[in-house]
C-alpha cells in the first residue's frame, strides 16, 4: 500500500467524555483525507471499534479498522495498545474485562503484572502526555522514564514498542521530542507520529472542551486549564503530518510499516457460538430432528406429508448453515423457563419456523399461517437469527437471566449493552450547565420541552426564550451551537433490556466485559447491533408485563376453580364471538397491544371478526402505516371502498390477505424475490435496510439493486415507482408477520381474558402494574364500567396485593397505598394470618405502623372496619404509641366531634393515598356544573352531529404526540362515562402548549367528527377545567 | 394595647415597591430554590399578586406549572437587597408612633402603644394613617390593634386593611374562634393533620379535648392556642436604633475646589472618631459618597489596615485620594460612613510579619492607585488559564486570604492539580520580558512563517524562527482569543517573541534574554 501515514491513535466519542465524534465519523473523515487505514484506541474498551468495523464494511470497502485501547494502567498512567493478531485481541479483551469486573463503573485499573500475562500478539505505544514515559519527563523524572520504557520493552520486546511522537503546535513539545528521540535511541526502538486525534475535523473541539468540562464537573468558565489550548487533535492527512514531522520521516513511515503488521481485523473474531451437548450416540443435527419429530407429534397429533416437507425443508437449512446448536440451546432455555413455571413464548422471526413451533419455543403454527420461512432464515444469511423470547417482566424473567449466567459461568454470557445518547432534553441541560447557565432555565427548558426532538435551530432558539434566556444572551449562540454538534453523540454505556450473547469459549475474549449497575449482571461493551454485525448471536429475553399479568390471571383462575380454570394461552377457546364483539367496540383498555388511542381509533373501522385481523390490527398502527388523521388504504379495501390493487399482477399471491397493501416485512422480501429475482443474501440485505435500525443509505443502495432487477424483469418504470413507494410508505415501518401473529395471541388472550374472566383479569392488571398505557385509576374505572365492584383497600380484608372476592368483587390490594411500606404490609397481613384485629387500639399496637403509614390508612378509609369512619379512624391512629412499650394500649372508647369527610374530601384523601378511588369518578363531583355550562359528557359524543361544535372536559389520561404525526397531539380525556378522544392540530397544540402539558384537567372546544363509528373532537381551542382540590393524578405521556 | 403592623407577601413588596407597575400584573416571587438535593432548579411559587392568583395560579407551583395557567405571568426572584432596604424603611418609619416596637418577622413590626393616646381614643384612625404612610412608600400594610402581641398579630393578618380586636372593635374570642387554623401558622405536619380532621378554624380546634389534643399532637399544638390567649403575654425584644457612624452633609452651594471639602472632612471626622471612641471602637473602613449637580455619585470605599479612629490617620487617606479626584461637575452632596470595628488583634504566622505601619502602607497604595488606577495596583496573580500572560491584579489583604485558604482545603481540584502540574514544569531557556502592553508591529510572512519585522521598536530580517504555537479559548463568548505564536531572531542576534492576533494583525510579546 503506498499510503505515505497512517493514524494509529484515535479516540471516539465511544470514549465516553474522551473523544468528540463517532467512530462512523472518524472513519468517513479518514477516508476523506485518503487513507485507508485508522488505528482506533477508546480508553479502557473496545466501544467503537465495532462500528468503525461496520462503517468500514457497508459504506466503504477496502477499509481496515485497527483494533486498540488505551489501558489505564494501575498508577493511572495510560498505555496505547493495538491488535497484531486474534490473540492480542483476545489477550486485550481480558485484560479490559478483568479490570473493569473487579472495579467500580468506570474504574478500572489494569496491574502491570497482568499486561505481563497478556501481551502476546499486541503491539504497544508509549502514549501521549498521559502514557508513562510522557508523564515521567514533563516531572523531570528522567530515570523513571527510562525505567517505564524498559519495562514496556521488557513486557513487549523490542519488536513490539514504539516511541510515540506528537505535535500539536504546543510550545514545550519540542523539549519532550528530544527527550523521546534520546530515549528511542538508548533503547534502539522506532519512533512512531500520531496525533492521537479526539475528534474528525477542528470544530469538534468544542464538544471535546465541553465534555472536559462534564468529566472534572465543573463548566467552562473554571475549567481554565483543564481546556485544550487548541483544536489540534483532529484527524490529520498524510501530507500535513509529513509536514509537521519533516526532521522525523522514519516516524511518518513507521505508521506505515506497523499498519502493515497489524492484520488482525474483527472480521477474524473468531467467536463461537456454545456447542450443545447432544446424548452419547446423537450428533446436534440429529438431536434436533428427534426433538422436533417429538414436539411435531405433540402440536399436530398426525404429521402430513406437508408438514414433514416443511420441517424437512427447515431442518436441512438449519444444519446445512450449522444452527442446530443454537436452536437447542434456546429450546433449552425454554425448557428451563417451563421447569421454573415461567411462561415464554417466541416471538420474531423465530415464529416463521415450524420448527420453532414445534420445539415449543413459538406459539405461532407457521404452516398454519403459511408463513415465509426465509425470513427468519435463508442460505445466503451470514447472521445469526434472531429469536426473542418473551417472559413476565420483573423476577420470572431476572430467574431465567439469571439462569443463563449461571449455566455459562463464567465469562460466557452478558447483556448487550445499550449506548445512551444525547438528546433534546439531556443535550441542553448539560450543555447548559457547562456553559455556566443558571439551573432554574435549564429546569423550565426541560418543562417546556415534553421529551420530543426538536428539528430546527429556529424552533429551538424559541423554546429556549420560553425558559427565560435571552435571544441576546452572550452564550445563546455558544448553547445552539454545542447543543447541534453533541446531539446524539454517546453519553454513557446502559444495558439492552434483554439481549444476551453467550459463547461457551468465554465470551471475555470476544468483547470485554463490563459490570452492570444491576447487581449479578454483566455488560458487553457492544450493541446489539454491533454484535449482529459482527456475527455474534445474541437471545433476547424480553419482559412482558402482559406476559406477567396473563401468567398470574391463569394462576388465580386456577386457584379459583368452580369451572374457571383455564389451562394456559393453549386452552383459550379461539374466535369466541363475545371477544371479538368487545375488540370491534374498542372496549379494549387494558388489552395487550391494542388498547393505545389509535388502535382503538382503528377497532371500530377495522372490526376484527377472527384471528388474522388481529394479526393485521396489531402490525397497521405503526408510526408509519398510519399518519395524523389518514385512513389507511387496507381498512378503505377492507370496507369496499377501494378494490384491492396488486400493484402488478404477479403480487397477488403475496399480496392477497392484506387486499394489495405490503403491510410485513415478509411480503416485502417475497415481493423483491418475485419482482426482481432477489436472492437470498440479497432479501438478507433489504431485511437489514426495513428493520428497525433503518439507514437510508442501506436503503438505497438496496433499492439500486431492486430496480436493476425490475428493469432485467421488464418491469414498466410507473409500476417501479409505486413498489418504491408501496415499500416506503407501509413496510419500512412493518412488523415481521410472525412477530404480529405472537403479539395477536397475546392480544387476544388478553382480551378473552377481560371478556369472560374480567375480575381475574383487572387484578392481575392491577398486581403487574406498571405496564400498559392507562393509570390504575383508568383501569379501576374501566373494571367498574365491566360491571365489577371494586372494593377498597382495607386492613381487615384486603391481602398484599390485589385479590379476587367473588366473580364480580375485586379487593384492592395493601400494596396499591403510598407510602405503606412492602414490610409493614407483609407484617399485617401476618399478623392478621395469626387472629383478626380486635379493635383499632389492638391493630396499632401490633402492627406499630409508623406515623405516615397510619394516617395513609385512615385516611384512604382502610381503618373504617375499625372505626366510625376515616375522620374517627384519623383522630384515633394520631395516638402515640410509646415504641417498646408492650403493655401500652390505646384507649379506644373516646369518640370525637369531628364530622365525616365531605365526598370530594374523601376523593381527596383516596388520590392522595391510593392515586385513584374507588368511589365516583372526579368529573362526577363538577358534573352538575358541566351541565350547566353545556359541557359534554364522553358517552353522549356518539349521539352527537359529525361537524356540531362542541365543549368536552374531563382528566387528561393519555397525551400523545408520535414523531410521524407533524406535531399533532392525540388527547384523551376521562370522564365517568368514558373516554372522549381529541385531535389537537399542531398550531393549536402550540398555542395552548403549557395548559395542556401542565394541566391535569382540560375543557376542549371543537368540533365533532364521526367516522367509522369513530368519534373524536378536532380541538379549536382549550382551557383549564378548574377543580377544587389539586388531585395527584396520573396520565401516559408523549412515549 | 398592642398593634402589630404586617406587610403581607413582604418579599414580593419589596421588589415591587419600586417596580409599581407591575402591581396590577400577573407577578410571581419564587422561592431560593434549594441547592444540593434533587430538587434543585424546581422552585416553587412563595408570593403572588392577586392578578397572578386571579389567573388561576397558586402557591408552591412550580413557574412552568404558573406559566401554564397564565402566559403573562412574570417571574421574580428573592432579591435580599431589596428585602434589606424595605425592612430598613419599615423600621425607620414605624418610630413615630412609639420608640418601643419589635422586628418580629421579615416584614411585621410590633407595636408596644400604651404611651400612645391617639391608639388608646380611636385606633382605627391611627391604623388608616398607617397604612396611607407606608403606601406612600409602596408598600401595602395591614394593621391590627389588640391588648395581646400575639392577637394583634392574628388581627393585623386578618385586617382589611385594619381590624380592631377587643376594647372599642370586635369581640375577641368572636374573632378567634373564627380565625382559620393557618394563620396560627403551624407546623407542615401539624397543619396536614388539622387539614384531615377536618379542623379549619381556632374555634373548632379550641372545641376538641385538649388533653387528648396533646396526646396525639404534642405540646407544639397547645402552645399554638395558648399564644392566642391574653392571658400569656410575652415581652416584646424592642429595636434599638444602631449608633449610625454617618455623618451627611448636603451643600447650598455646589463645592467646586477641594478646600471646603477637606474642612468639611475633617470636622466630620471628628465627629465620627468622638462617636467611636465612645463605644470604644475603631474604623475599620470608611465609605465615602459624592453627590453632584447633574445627580450622579461617586463611590469609594477605603480599607484602614490597622483600624483606628485617629483623625489625622484617617483624613490623610481621604485627602491622598481626592488630591487628584475631578469631576466633570460641582459638588453638592458629601457622606462619610465609617465602619466600626475591633482593634486590630492578629497573630501572625511563622514567617508571617507584620507591616510596620500598614496604615502608611494602604496610604501609598493609595497614591499608586491615584495616579496609576484602581486596577493596576496590587500582586498579578496569574489565571489558569492557556491565554498568555492573563492575569488579574488582587489586592495584597486578598491574596494572603486566599494563600491560606487553599492551604487549608486538603484535596485539590483537578484544576489545582493542573495548575500544580504546570507550575511544577520548569521551563528551561531564555527568560522572557513581556512588553506590557504588547507593542503593535508589522510581519512579512511567507509560506513557512514570518520573514521581517517591518515596523515597530525592533525590526529587521528574521534570520531563524518557530513556530508557529497555536493557543486559542473562551469560544464560548464574545472574549474568544486566538494567537499563533512564532520565536524569531533577528540579523542583530536579538530574539523575540511575536504574535499573530488576528489575520495580518501582529503584536510583539516580548524579548528572550
Amino acid at each position: 500500500m503506498a499510503e505515505p501515514y497512517t493514524e494509529l491513535h484515535a479516540r471516539s466519542a465511544l470514549s465516553f467524555l474522551r473523544g468528540a465524534s463517532r467512530p462512523e465519523d472518524l472513519v468517513r473523515q479518514t477516508a476523506a483525507l485518503g487513507m485507508t487505514a485508522l488505528g482506533l484506541c477508546d480508553r479502557d474498551g473496545v466501544y467503537g471499534t465495532a462500528r468503525a468495523q461496520y462503517a468500514t464494511r457497508e459504506l466503504i470497502s477496502e477499509f481496515h479498522a485497527i483494533v486498540g485501547s488505551e489501558l489505564t494502567m494501575e498508577d493511572e498512567s495510560v498505555v496505547p495498545l493495538l491488535a497484531e493478531t486474534r490473540l492480542g485481541y483476545q489477550n486485550l479483551c481480558r485484560l479490559i474485562t478483568r479490570a473493569k469486573l473487579r472495579a467500580l463503573k468506570n474504574d478500572s485499573r489494569v496491574l502491570w503484572s497482568e499486561l505481563e500475562e497478556g501481551a502476546e500478539g499486541l503491539v504497544c505505544l508509549t502514549g501521549d502526555e498521559e502514557g508513562p514515559i510522557r508523564r515521567a519527563l514533563a516531572a523531570r523524572e528522567f530515570e523513571s522514564a527510562a525505567t517505564s520504557l524498559a519495562r514496556l520493552m521488557r513486557i513487549f520486546g523490542r519488536e513490539r514498542v514504539y516511541v510515540e511522537v506528537q505535535r500539536h503546535h504546543v510550545r514545550g513539545e519540542e523539549w519532550m521530542i528530544r527527550r523521546l528521540r534520546e530515549l528511542a535511541e538508548q533503547f534502539r526502538l522506532p519512533l512512531l507520529a500520531t496525533n492521537g486525534a479526539c475528534y474528525a475535523l477542528p470544530s469538534g473541539r468544542v464538544v471535546f472542551d465541553a465534555f472536559t468540562c462534564q468529566r472534572h464537573h465543573t463548566h467552562l468558565d473554571e475549567a481554565g486549564i483543564l481546556l485544550a489550548s487548541n483544536s489540534q487533535r483532529y484527524l490529520k492527512g498524510a501530507s500535513e503530518m509529513k509536514g509537521l514531522f519533516a526532521d522525523l520521516p522514519e516516524a511518518i513511515t513507521n505508521t506505515v510499516r506497523l499498519r502493515e503488521r497489524l492484520t488482525f481485523s474483527l472480521r477474524d473474531l473468531g467467536y463461537q457460538f456454545p456447542t450443545y451437548p447432544a446424548p452419547e450416540g446423537e450428533t446436534v443435527a440429529s438431536f434436533l430432528r428427534i426433538q422436533t419429530d417429538i414436539g411435531a407429534k405433540k402440536r399436530y397429533g398426525r404429521i402430513t406429508s406437508k408438514i414433514r416437507k416443511q420441517l424437512d425443508h427447515e431442518l436441512a437449512i438449519i444444519e446445512k448453515l450449522g444452527f442446530c446448536g443454537y436452536f437447542l440451546i434456546v429450546w433449552d432455555i425454554v425448557n428451563t423457563c417451563r421447569e421454573k413455571n415461567v411462561m415464554v413464548q417466541g416471538r420474531g422471526s423465530a415464529a416463521n419456523s415450524a420448527v420453532c413451533y414445534c420445539l415449543e419455543i413459538t406459539a405461532a403454527d407457521a404452516i398454519k399461517h403459511e408463513l415465509f420461512f426465509e425470513r427468519f432464515l435463508s442460505e445466503g444469511r451470514h447472521s445469526w437469527p434472531d429469536i426473542d423470547l418473551d417472559l413476565p417482566s420483573g423476577d420470572r424473567r431476572e430467574s431465567i437471566i439469571q439462569s443463563v449466567y449461571e449455566r455459562f459461568r463464567p465469562n460466557g454470557a452478558a447483556m448487550t449493552a445499550n449506548v445512551i445518547t444525547y438528546r433534546g432534553r439531556s443535550a441542553m441541560r448539560e450543555m447548559g450547565k457547562t456553559l455556566n447557565l443558571p439551573e432554574d432555565t435549564l429546569k423550565r427548558f426541560s418543562d417546556l420541552y415534553g421529551g420530543h426532538g426538536i428539528a430546527d435551530t429556529g424552533e429551538l432558539r424559541k423554546r429556549i426564550g420560553l425558559a427565560g434566556l435571552s435571544a441576546q444572551h452572550p452564550r445563546l449562540p455558544a448553547l445552539l451551537s454545542l447543543y447541534q454538534k453533541v446531539y446524539g453523540l454517546p453519553r454513557h454505556l446502559g444495558q439492552h433490556s434483554g439481549g444476551m450473547i453467550i459463547s461457551d469459549k468465554g465470551l471475555d475474549s470476544v468483547v470485554p466485559l463490563e459490570p452492570a449497575s444491576m447487581p449479578n449482571r454483566v455488560v458487553a461493551q457492544w450493541d446489539k447491533d454491533d454484535c449482529e454485525d459482527l456475527g455474534i448471536i445474541k437471545v433476547d429475553l424480553l419482559g412482558l408485563g402482559m406476559m406477567s399479568a396473563l401468567q398470574d390471571c391463569f394462576e388465580l383462575c386456577r386457584t379459583r376453580g368452580n369451572g374457571r380454570e383455564i389451562d394456559g394461552m393453549a386452552a383459550i377457546p379461539p374466535d369466541d364471538p363475545a371477544t371479538y364483539d368487545m375488540i370491534q367496540k374498542a372496549d379494549t383498555i387494558g388489552l395487550f397491544q391494542i388498547e393505545s388511542r389509535a388502535q382503538m381509533a382503528t377497532l371500530p373501522r377495522l372490526r376484527p371478526r377472527r384471528f388474522y385481523d388481529l394479526v393485521v390490527e396489531v402490525a397497521i398502527i405503526r408510526p408509519g402505516p398510519i399518519v395524523g388523521n389518514m385512513v389507511h388504504p387496507y381498512i378503505e379495501r377492507r370496507n369496499g371502498r377501494e378494490e384491492p390493487d396488486y400493484i402488478d399482477p404477479r403480487f397477488e399471491p403475496v399480496l392477497k390477505r392484506t387486499l394489495g397493501v405490503p403491510l410485513f416485512q415478509e411480503q416485502v422480501l417475497q415481493m423483491a424475490v418475485t419482482i426482481a429475482n432477489f436472492s437470498g443474501s440479497e432479501a438478507e440485505e433489504l431485511r437489514r435496510a426495513i428493520s428497525f435500525n433503518r439507514s437510508e443509505e442501506r436503503m438505497q443502495k438496496v433499492l439500486l439493486k431492486l430496480r436493476a432487477g425490475m428493469d432485467k424483469n421488464g418491469v414498466s418504470k410507473e409500476t417501479q415507482g409505486r413498489i418504491e413507494e408501496a415499500i416506503h410508505s407501509f413496510a419500512l415501518y412493518g412488523f415481521p408477520e410472525s412477530h404480529a401473529i405472537s403479539f395477536a395471541l397475546l392480544a387476544y388472550a388478553s382480551a378473552w381474558l377481560k371478556r369472560h374472566r374480567a375480575a381475574e383479569f383487572y387484578v392481575s392488571l392491577l398486581n403487574n402494574y406498571p405496564m400498559g398505557f392507562y393509570s390504575r385509576a383508568t383501569l379501576v374505572r374501566d373494571a367498574k364500567a365491566h360491571g365489577l365492584r371494586v372494593k377498597p383497600v382495607s386492613v381487615i380484608d384486603s391481602n398484599l396485593e390485589c385479590r379476587v372476592e367473588a366473580d364480580d368483587i375485586i379487593r384492592l390490594g395493601l400494596s396499591q397505598t403510598k407510602a405503606l411500606s412492602r414490610s409493614t404490609a407483609e407484617r399485617l397481613v401476618m399478623l392478621r394470618q395469626e387472629r383478626p384485629w380486635n379493635d383499632l387500639p389492638d391493630f396499632l399496637a401490633r402492627v406499630r405502623p409508623n406515623k405516615k403509614e397510619r394516617r395513609v390508612l385512615a385516611k384512604i378509609g382502610a381503618l373504617n372496619g375499625l372505626a366510625e369512619h376515616r375522620r374517627d379512624a384519623l383522630w384515633k391512629a394520631e395516638q402515640r404509641v410509646v415504641q417498646g412499650d408492650f403493655f401500652a394500649k390505646v384507649a379506644n372508647d373516646t369518640t370525637t366531634e369531628l364530622p365525616p369527610m365531605s365526598s370530594m374530601e374523601r376523593l381527596d384523601a383516596d388520590y392522595a393515598g391510593l392515586g385513584l378511588t374507588t368511589g365516583p369518578h372526579p368529573m362526577a363531583y363538577v358534573r352538575e356544573h358541566c351541565q350547566a355550562a353545556n359541557i359534554w359528557k364522553a358517552s353522549d359524543l356518539e349521539q352527537g352531529r359529525d361537524g356540531q361544535s362542541i365543549v368536552v372536559a374531563g382528566l387528561v389520561i393519555c397525551r400523545q404526540r408520535p414523531s410521524t404525526a407533524n406535531g399533532h397531539l392525540f388527547l384523551s380525556l376521562e370522564d365517568e362515562t368514558g373516554v372522549s378522544n381529541a385531535f389537537v392540530p399542531a398550531p393549536t397544540f402550540e398555542r395552548y402548549r403549557l395548559v395542556i402539558v401542565q394541566e391535569p384537567f382540560l375543557k376542549i372546544h371543537g368540533r365533532l367528527q364521526h367516522a367509522d363509528n369513530v368519534t373524536s373532537v378536532y380541538t379549536h381551542h382549550v382551557s383549564r377545567m378548574p377543580f377544587k382540590t389539586s388531585l395527584g393524578t396520573e396520565s401516559h405521556d408523549f412515549h | 394595647m398592642y398593634g402589630v403592623l404586617v406587610i403581607p407577601n413582604f418579599f414580593l413588596q419589596a421588589q415591587l415597591r419600586i417596580q409599581t407597575e407591575l402591581w396590577k400584573l400577573p407577578v410571581v416571587l419564587l422561592e431560593e430554590a434549594s441547592k444540593g438535593n434533587k430538587d434543585r432548579g424546581k422552585a416553587r411559587i412563595l408570593q403572588a399578586t392577586k392578578a397572578a392568583l386571579n389567573a388561576g395560579v397558586d402557591l408552591g407551583m412550580t413557574a412552568t406549572q404558573g406559566q401554564a395557567r397564565c402566559g403573562e405571568l412574570q417571574v421574580l426572584y428573592r432579591s435580599s437587597e431589596d428585602e434589606k432596604t424595605a425592612e430598613a424603611m419599615l423600621l425607620d418609619r414605624i418610630d413615630l408612633w412609639t420608640p418601643d416596637f419589635e422586628a418580629t418577622a421579615p416584614g411585621v413590626c410590633t407595636l408596644d402603644l400604651l404611651g400612645n393616646g391617639e391608639a388608646r381614643r380611636s385606633p382605627e384612625r391611627l391604623g388608616k394613617k398607617m397604612v396611607r404612610l407606608f403606601a406612600e412608600h409602596g408598600l401595602q400594610a395591614q394593621v391590627g390593634f389588640a391588648s395581646h402581641p400575639g392577637v394583634a398579630l392574628l388581627a393585623a393578618r386578618q385586617a382589611a386593611p385594619v381590624l380592631v380586636v377587643g376594647a372599642v372593635g370586635m369581640e375577641e374570642v368572636a374573632f378567634l374562634n373564627q380565625l382559620p387554623v393557618q394563620a396560627l401558622m403551624p407546623s407542615a405536619d401539624l397543619q396536614e393533620v388539622l387539614r384531615l380532621w377536618g379542623v379549619s378554624t381556632l374555634g373548632q380546634l379550641r372545641a376538641l379535648p385538649a388533653s387528648e389534643l396533646v396526646e396525639r399532637l404534642g405540646p407544639e399544638v397547645m402552645a399554638l392556642i395558648e399564644g392566642t390567649q391574653s392571658r400569656r403575654r410575652r415581652l416584646l425584644k424592642l429595636v434599638r436604633p444602631p449608633s449610625l457612624f454617618l455623618q451627611q452633609m448636603e451643600f447650598e452651594h455646589p463645592v467646586e475646589t477641594l478646600e471646603p471639602l477637606l474642612f468639611v472632612i475633617r470636622r466630620m471626622l471628628e465627629t465620627l472618631a468622638a462617636r467611636l471612641a465612645a463605644v470604644h471602637l475603631m474604623a475599620g473602613e470608611i465609605y465615602l459618597t459624592l453627590g453632584f449637580e447633574d445627580e450622579t455619585t461617586h463611590e469609594r470605599n477605603f480599607r484602614v489596615p490597622d483600624p483606628s479612629r485617629e483623625v489625622d490617620l484617617l483624613f490623610r487617606i481621604l485627602h491622598t485620594y481626592l488630591e487628584n479626584f475631578t469631576a466633570e461637575t460641582p459638588m453638592v452632596l458629601l457622606a462619610l460612613e465609617a465602619m466600626p470595628s475591633r482593634a486590630l488583634a492578629h497573630q501572625f504566622e511563622l514567617f508571617e510579619s507584620s507591616l510596620r505601619d500598614p496604615n502608611r502602607f494602604s496610604e501609598t497604595l493609595a497614591r499608586l492607585e491615584a495616579l496609576l488606577g484602581e486596577d493596576r495596583v496590587g500582586t498579578p496573580e496569574p489565571l489558569a488559564t492557556h491565554r498568555p500572560d492573563a492575569f488579574v491584579m488582587k489586592p495584597f489583604q486578598e491574596i494572603s486570604r486566599t494563600d491560606q485558604s487553599r492551604r487549608r482545603s486538603k484535596k485539590p481540584t483537578p484544576l489545582e492539580a493542573a495548575r500544580q502540574a504546570a507550575a511544577d514544569t520548569i521551563r528551561l531557556g531564555l527568560p522572557l520580558r513581556r512588553f506590557r502592553p504588547p507593542e503593535r508591529i508589522t510581519v512579512m510572512t511567507e509560506k513557512q512563517g514570518p520573514i521581517a519585522i517591518l515596523s515597530g521598536q525592533v525590526q529587521g530580517p528574521v534570520t531563524q524562527q518557530r513556530g508557529p504555537w497555536l493557543l486559542s479559548g473562551e469560544w464560548w463568548h464574545d472574549a474568544l482569543w486566538a494567537f499563533k505564536e512564532w520565536d524569531v531572531q533577528l540579523e542583530d542576534g536579538g530574539v523575540y517573541r511575536i504574535a499573530e492576533v488576528e489575520k495580518n494583525q501582529w503584536i510583539l510579546v516580548g524579548a528572550y534574554g
